[in-house]
């Protein structure tokens, strides 16, 4: 494959620009067309470049709240928006992702894994997430077992909402969190994993 | 805004013809009625609000208020401002033009005397169109005799006469005066009992601002201590003595409002009463701002010294003792002080709330909930979050935190579930906890805890939204029910 991934990076954090620019560019099929610290500088340079992926930190300088970026970068058709940022909660991750970024890593990662993941979502795979994300740190809460309980029984999105009082776009919501959270990309991955790791046992609801 | 120049200019530019009575024009111009008649100019102009009964001067006064009232048919709400015109007039003739700089000082005063007047009148109509408070405006100029201890070896006393300018603005019990000379300007606030003497009244302590013109470089700037002012600076000021002439006024009069609350059974004293009662509600509010401004302060002093001080000293030490410490083990320390101060930053200003909305941030404050507690968590928003103004966000997202916080603190649930959703044009929000709950109905003795502190914070953050929207808070729950707490936001069909 000697086909060149087109990068544009925006951190304004000089050191892990440093780091990532270095990394990167010691990867053969990465090239790193431009990076800059500011927002509104980052979104005229991907209108010009067209790099094929954005490496977006969330909170950075410019007339750009982070939430409103995210949407502008991930608008753009030809680019795919990779998120690297510290911001570790899940609520936040996950409004993150339903505007449509195709990755979230932490600034945890190494770069390898940074490169890793752009080709990964290159080659057309999302979400991709840092692993800490999807499994290390959280867990689950109560009101997601109900869920995966409901779920390896079998019920239905509507069912699940008239069990739990609440609308079937919530129950959606909420397992899409739980796929975010365990890792998985469909959701009978969810319902297989909900019933091998025991909530589809009777005995579990209490 | 009118041309001050121009008016001036049209003002001084024309000829007088006649002289009428001088000593009915004087007292009603000056509103002064003990001013004895001016027939001795010498003992006339040493006192506060006199007037130099100078022939040529009455003449141009005359010549000066026939054109005010020429021009005051048509601009009815300018006629305190012509008649300080009439003032800046009048001493003007007063100041003989000496040397160019000094006529320059003059010139600038009365410019900024007519704009100062003219902004007070400004606020001063506004405030009238819902109370008559301002119950006089009145300009005038004045001859005082100043006595002076010359620094000479006999000490020999000899006396100065000032011209000043003055206008003030009035209410029944405070007078805002100004009073200006050459290059120098000064507002007191002065009881109203005490105008009639005011050279006496104006004391240092009731001095609200001194304004001074000094010349820097080549040109006058008005400075106040030593600083220069800028025009929106003074409109600034001026609104703010405006509002301590008012609020002084209104201190007087509470003591009245309360005494006319004694007579019973009249529909009189039953609306004094209920404007007492909103009178002691806003006080308390006011305290209770301020007992919370307090509270703040002291927990952000307790956080920071609990969690970050307490960690930095531990750091020093490490790092001063000979042991060399790898980057590996300081690290994770670094990293607790960072997420410690993250949080309290957070708690303070929770700029998320701005960045990703008020659902994002509120399911946030539910998956922190749910991972410290254990208690089953939930959402319920399938709408867009109308566009409020931020204002009203941020005490729509400390309504929630603090309702969710109490039922984490008191009252046992297995489940929190908050709700937010759209009924026609209004929005609702619903925090309801199947926990022990409380009497809501008698929120006093026992359930003070569960109650009390945290409900009553709930209320005044509702009262701060209905200042933009038509709000309804209803918070219900009864022992063993579990707590609800509904708030109601009627929007204008605009919005949605």
């Amino acid at each position: 494959m000697s086909e060149e991934i087109s990068v544009l990076i925006l951190e304004d954090h000089q050191v892990t620009l440093d780091g990532l620019r270095f990394g990167l560019s010691q990867e053969s099929d990465i090239r790193v067309l431009a990076a800059t610290a500011n927002s509104d500088e980052g979104l005229r340079l991907a209108q010009e470049l067209h790099p094929q992926i954005i490496l977006l930190d969330l909170h950075l300088p410019g007339t750009l709240g982070p939430k409103s970026m995210v949407k502008e970068f991930c608008e753009l058709p030809e680019s795919k928006v990779l998120v690297f940022s510290g911001e570790s909660r899940l609520a936040f991750v996950q409004a993150v992702l339903s505007l449509g970024a195709c990755g979230y890593l932490l600034k945890s990662e190494s770069v390898t894994r940074v490169a890793e993941a752009i080709r990964e979502i290159y080659g057309g795979k999302q979400p991709i997430l840092s692993e800490s994300l999807a499994t290390g740190d959280t867990k689950l809460t109560k009101s997601e077992q109900e869920v995966l309980r409901m779920l390896a029984r079998g019920m239905k999105y509507q069912d699940m909402a008239e069990e739990r009082l609440t609308s079937p776009a919530t129950v959606r919501k909420q397992c899409e969190l739980l796929l975010l959270k365990l890792g998985l990309k469909t959701r009978e991955e969810l319902i297989a994993w909900a019933v091998q790791n025991g909530y589809g046992n009777l005995d579990t609801t209490t | 805004m009118k041309d001050i120049h121009e008016a001036l200019e049209r003002l001084f530019g024309v000829k007088t013809r006649r002289t009428l009575g001088r000593q009915s024009k004087e007292s009603r111009y000056l509103s002064q009625p003990q001013t004895p008649a001016p027939q001795n100019p010498a003992s006339n102009s040493s006192g506060s609000w006199g007037i130099q009964s100078d022939l040529r001067l009455l003449a141009e006064i005359e010549k000066y208020e026939q054109v005010a009232e020429l021009m005051d048919t048509k601009v009815q709400s300018d006629r305190g401002w012509l008649k300080c015109l009439l003032g800046v007039g009048a001493w003007q003739l007063m100041c003989q033009p000496a040397e160019s700089e000094l006529s320059i000082c003059q010139q600038q005063t009365q410019l900024l005397c007519a704009r100062l007047y003219e902004l007070i009148s400004h606020l001063a109509l506004e405030h009238n169109q819902n109370t008559a408070t301002i119950i006089s405006m009145t300009a005038a100029f004045e001859v005082a005799e100043k006595r002076k201890v010359i620094n000479n070896p006999g000490k020999i006393e000899t006396t100065e006469s000032v011209n000043y300018l003055r206008w003030r603005a009035s209410t029944a019990s405070w007078s805002l005066s100004l009073r200006a000379r050459a290059g120098s300007i000064e507002l007191f606030l002065v009881p109203a009992s005490d105008i009639m003497a005011l050279s006496q009244a104006e004391l240092p302590i009731r001095l609200k601002k001194r304004l001074e013109l000094k010349k820097v470089e080549e040109h006058f700037v008005w400075t106040s201590d030593s600083l220069p002012v800028s025009a929106e600076e003074l409109r600034v000021l001026m609104r703010i003595y405006f509002r301590d002439l008012v609020s002084a006024t209104q201190d007087q009069e509470q003591p009245v409002q309360s005494s006319s609350a004694q007579m019973p059974s009249s529909d009189g004293g039953r609306q004094a009463r209920s404007i007492e009662l909103l009178l002691i509600e806003r006080e308390n509010l006011a305290q209770k701002v301020v007992i919370q401004q307090e509270e703040i302060q002291k927990r952000i002093a307790r956080d920071l010294h609990d969690a970050v001080i307490s960690d930095v000293m531990a750091l020093k030490r490490s790092l001063s003792s000979d042991k060399e410490l790898s980057s590996e083990t300081l690290m994770p320390s670094l990293e607790g002080i960072l997420r410690k101060l993250r949080e309290i930053c957070y708690d303070l200003s929770p700029r998320d709330l701005s960045d990703w909305g008020l659902a994002t941030v509120v399911e946030d404050i539910l998956d922190q909930t749910a991972q410290r507690s254990g208690i089953d968590c939930g959402l319920n928003c399938d709408i867009e979050i109308p566009m409020m103004p931020t204002a009203v966000l941020l005490h729509l997202y400390r309504i929630i935190q603090e309702s969710i916080n109490n039922a984490e603190k008191y009252a046992e649930p297995k489940r929190i579930v908050v709700t937010m959703e759209m009924e026609n044009e209004r929005f609702v929000v619903l925090v309801a906890d199947d926990g022990k709950g409380f009497d809501s109905e008698n929120p006093g003795e026992k359930s003070a805890k569960s109650g009390g502190y945290g409900m009553g914070s709930l209320k005044e953050r509702a009262d701060l939204i209905r200042c933009f929207y038509p709000t309804k808070l209803q918070i219900n729950s009864s022992p063993g029910k579990g707590t609800r707490v509904r708030l109601e936001i009627d929007l204008p069909r605009f919005n949605s």
